[in-house]
């Protein structure tokens, strides 16, 4: 449900409530209140009646009363009785006549005897008639008759009062007066203080206990003597205050009933409840229609009202959206100081926030962009299912495609790396860092280009899984291409040094073997430094070319079953001298029996010399050099240990690469291109083995290095998988050659 | 074989010729020389020779032409003769198998010594 309709619901539930409550109470108070006042007032009214017709039948029957006490009357009628009706009976007629005469409400008097036969009446015709039952049964307890009939004469409701004679105090007579009831119906009919629909009933029980109207009834003047009161319950319990009752019209009534004892009447006002409860209904209707308009009245407020707060709460919301949507220029005009104004302030401020916040991320990622796209190297973010996301300028120039062809596409749909010409894949999901060296990749148009790659990852925040993978390529291919043109240009190179060398050496042999003993000495000697220097030359011209193979990967080795202690003993003969030259002992221990390796001679050769050569270049006259072959698990493990000047520590790691000198620089006294231990360590990784060094600056150097010992199944495999079979006589450094027959 | 005596000397370079030509002679050998594949052919179809040393890198034809003529062509009267190929390149092993069928040696220049060459031609005999 809205705030709206909640605000409203509050709304009206607050204005209404105390309106209702105080309504509810005042009804029932005030209500309660109005009916008791019309009940009393009721009542009194019946208290009023009664007493006047009260007074009213009291002073008739004090007339009858009078006249039957009268001295004359009783005397008369005791003579009247005592003579058996011969006497008296004037007196007493003209006693009766006299009353009547002096009493002009009184319509007719009749004196009777016990029995009720009349000796004297006003009306002649009744002489000798007798009185009614009615006349003539006094009540329990009372003096007089007092019924209210209708005259047979005149058709005329009168008042009958009978009472009785007493004579010498004895009951002797019955004296029945008739009187007009105009007075008494006045009464009744007499309607103040009972409103539009109250009345006076006076009601008597009928021979058969029915309860009889005894006058006109005010909605009924012809109910006199005649209608029906029973459902007024005159008589059941008439000192009641009042009754919710039904009347003669069938109308629920209030009724307050008073007795007259003497006469047996019941008195009564009654009024119509609705006249009665009237001013309850109108009280009650007015609160109604207070409460009604209370309602609207606030209804109406509360709608307005209501949106005073919640107007501006959409707006806000709406410019929420707005701003969630990405339009972050919006700003709400509410001009309010209060709590909404401050909020949407605030929201406009923080639209104008997030707007600088999102202008600053995008000036990051057009630096960025500006970055990654002005890099040589090809960067690529690559996520979980190994779809690129993004690629930079370089990637684009690399694959020969636009950026937005490659981003979306799998990385193993645009990269498939091969590695020697066989195809190489890369896991990108793997977690840290990994470098891949030495791939090929095609590029669409056929090009290949020699890459290095980098593959990180960066992890999801939280877990430990990858969220994207930065994949670097580095082209390496222009940097190969001038290394190869560096290598083809040096092997150029040492080949064109070749001839004129062969030339030169071949002269100085020539010499050597023309002039034979008619050289001089010096000539003779100068001869052959120069074809020493000649040779030395030709060596360094093979290293070059050596190293031009080595990098070019296609140094081949003639691999055959070698004797490795008997290599070893032959470079020390071949050393033998120089080293004596130099007065440095040369000693050789370990294995002297066969041990065989897989191996070209030729090159291991070279090695051998080359560590020797070292050995003896720097080593000082008187030192020692010691050569010790011995067998370690799976390999021949040589070392040459001299007590030369030694390598500093910090060279050590950089001894086997390429033209690294030592003590390099034209002063230090030593020679060599540095290729020497690169070739060799070359050679020695290529037979399957290992070289390195231990030394110690002022002590001495050892260099030690391992061949695999000979393995009959490698040799047969090794064999099959080389180049084809020189079937060789002799094999010698430079030569080769076959004897076949043809 | 016995005794290699006639010797056919082919290369393009003077010098080399030169110097070959005068120690192989001073060693008791007779020797004939061409400068280039054409010639190398003519010398060889009059000569005869036992033994000829064939450089690899010549104008006009190259040696492995001229050594493929001799060994199967017998106009030029060499296919039993020894041929010995002279490069300065790198190994023997980058010759196709055909030209290792062929030849019956390699040489390279620059790492021999004159004596060499003595030892060479007794190795074929």
């Amino acid at each position: 449900m809205s705030i709206r309709k909640r605000l409203i619901i509050l709304m009206i539930f607050i204005g209404l409530a105390p309106t209702l409550v105080v309504s509810v109470v005042a009804y029932i108070t005030i209500g309660t209140g109005l009916t008791h006042k019309t009940a009393d007032q009721l009542v009194s009214t019946a208290s009023e009646q009664q007493q006047r017709i009260n007074s009213l039948l009291q002073k008739r029957q004090e007339q009858a009363l009078e006249l039957a006490n009268t001295f004359d009357l009783q005397t008369n009628l005791g003579s009247y009785l005592a003579s058996s009706g011969k006497l008296g009976k004037s007196q007493l007629q003209t006693t009766v006549q006299d009353t009547i005469n002096s009493n002009p409400d009184i319509q007719n008097i009749s004196l009777a005897d016990l029995k009720g036969k009349i000796i004297a009446s006003t009306n002649v015709q009744d002489d000798g008639a007798t009185l009614g039952t009615q006349d003539t049964t006094m009540p329990n307890g009372q003096e007089t008759t007092t019924t209210v009939r209708e005259d047979q004469r005149d058709g005329i409701d009168k008042l009958y009062i009978t009472t009785k004679v007493s004579v010498n105090k004895q009951e002797s007579g019955l004296l029945s007066m008739v009187f007009r009831i105009d007075d008494i119906v006045a009464a009744v009919q007499d309607y103040t203080g009972l409103g539009a629909t109250g009345e006076t009933v006076v009601a008597v029980r009928d021979t058969q206990q029915h309860v009889i109207s005894l006058f006109p009834l005010r909605f009924n003047t012809d109910a006199a003597l005649k209608t029906n009161l029973d459902s007024l319950q005159l008589f059941s319990n008439y000192d009641s205050d009042y009754k919710d009752l039904k009347d003669y019209r069938g109308n629920e009534v209030f009724v307050a009933a008073k007795s007259i004892g003497f006469a047996n009447w019941v008195i009564a006002t009654k009024i119509d409840k609705s006249e009665a409860l009237a001013q309850t209904d109108q009280l009650r209707n007015a609160l109604i229609v207070i409460v009604a308009a209370s309602s609207i009245i606030i209804a109406i407020i509360a709608l307005y009202f209501t949106q005073f707060f919640t107007k501006p709460i959409l707006l806000i919301t709406e410019a929420a959206q707005r701003i969630g949507r990405g339009d972050l220029s919006t700003q709400l005009q509410l001009r309010r100081r209060d709590e909404i104004g401050t909020l949407a302030n605030n929201i406009n401020a923080m639209g104008a926030s997030l707007k600088d916040f999102v202008a600053s991320i995008e000036a990051q990622r057009n630096r960025l962009e500006i970055i990654l796209n002005s890099t040589v190297e090809s960067i690529l973010a690559v996520d979980k299912q190994g779809t690129i996301i993004l690629a930079n300028k370089a990637a684009g120039e690399l694959t020969q495609t636009p950026i937005h062809d490659i981003v979306g596409k799998n990385m193993s749909e645009v990269f498939r790396w091969r590695q020697d010409a066989e195809p190489f894949t890369i896991d990108y999901l793997q977690s840290g860092a990994k470098v891949y060296t030495d791939l090929q990749y095609v590029n669409p148009i056929g090009i290949t280009h020699y890459v290095k790659l980098i593959v990180a990852e960066i992890k999801e925040r939280q877990g430990k899984q990858t969220a994207q993978t930065i994949v670097t390529i580095h082209d390496e291919t222009k940097g190969r291409e001038l290394e190869a043109m560096k290598v083809d240009f040096v092997s150029m190179a040492a080949h064109e040094l070749r001839t004129p060398l062969a030339a030169i050496r071949g002269y100085l042999e020539l010499i050597t073997f023309k002039a034979g003993n008619s050289l001089s000495p010096e000539a003779d000697a100068y001869i052959h430094q120069a074809l020493k220097s000649s040779t030395e030359l030709g060596g360094l011209i093979n290293n070059l070319l050596d190293v031009t193979r080595i990098e070019r990967r296609t140094l081949t080795f003639n691999l055959e079953k070698i004797d490795l202690a008997a290599e070893l003993k032959q470079s020390l003969e071949e050393s033998a001298f120089t080293a004596k030259d130099k007065a440095i002992s040369l000693n050789y221990s370990g294995l002297r029996v066969p041990s065989f390796v897989i191996a070209d001679e030729i090159a291991l050769h070279e090695v051998i010399n080359n560590l020797i050569g070292n050995a003896i270049k720097y080593t000082d006259p008187g030192g020692k050099i010691d050569m010790l072959l011995e067998r370690d698990g799976d390999d021949y493990k040589v070392s040459i240990t001299d007590t030369g000047i030694g390598i500093p520590p910090e060279a050590q790691p950089n001894l086997f690469t390429k033209f690294y000198r030592v003590h390099g620089g034209l002063n230090s006294g030593s020679t060599g291109t540095g290729l020497g231990l690169f070739i060799a360590k070359s050679i020695i990784e290529r037979h399957g083995g290992t070289i390195s060094v231990v030394s110690k600056e002022g002590v001495g150097s050892t260099f030690i290095f391992t061949i695999p010992v000979f393995n009959e199944a490698r040799f047969t495999s090794l064999q099959s998988e080389a180049q084809p079979k020189i079937i060789a006589t002799r094999r010698h450094h430079g030569w080769i050659t076959k004897n076949i027959t043809r | 074989m016995a005794g290699l005596q006639k010797i056919l000397l082919v290369e393009d370079n003077a010098q080399l010729v030169d110097i070959y030509l005068l120690f192989l002679k001073q060693n008791g050998f007779d020797v004939a020389t061409a400068m280039d594949g054409d010639q190398a052919l003519e010398v060889a179809k009059a000569y005869k020779p036992d033994l000829i040393f064939l450089d690899v890198m010549m104008p006009k034809k190259d040696g492995f032409e001229v050594l493929k003529l001799l060994r199967h062509e017998a106009q030029y009267n060499c296919v039993k003769a020894k041929i010995v190929l002279l490069t300065n390149l790198g190994d023997a092993s980058k010759v196709s198998p055909q030209v290792h069928k062929d030849m019956d040696g390699y040489v390279i220049k620059a790492e021999i010594v004159l004596s060499d060459l003595l030892d060479i031609i007794k190795s074929l005999e």
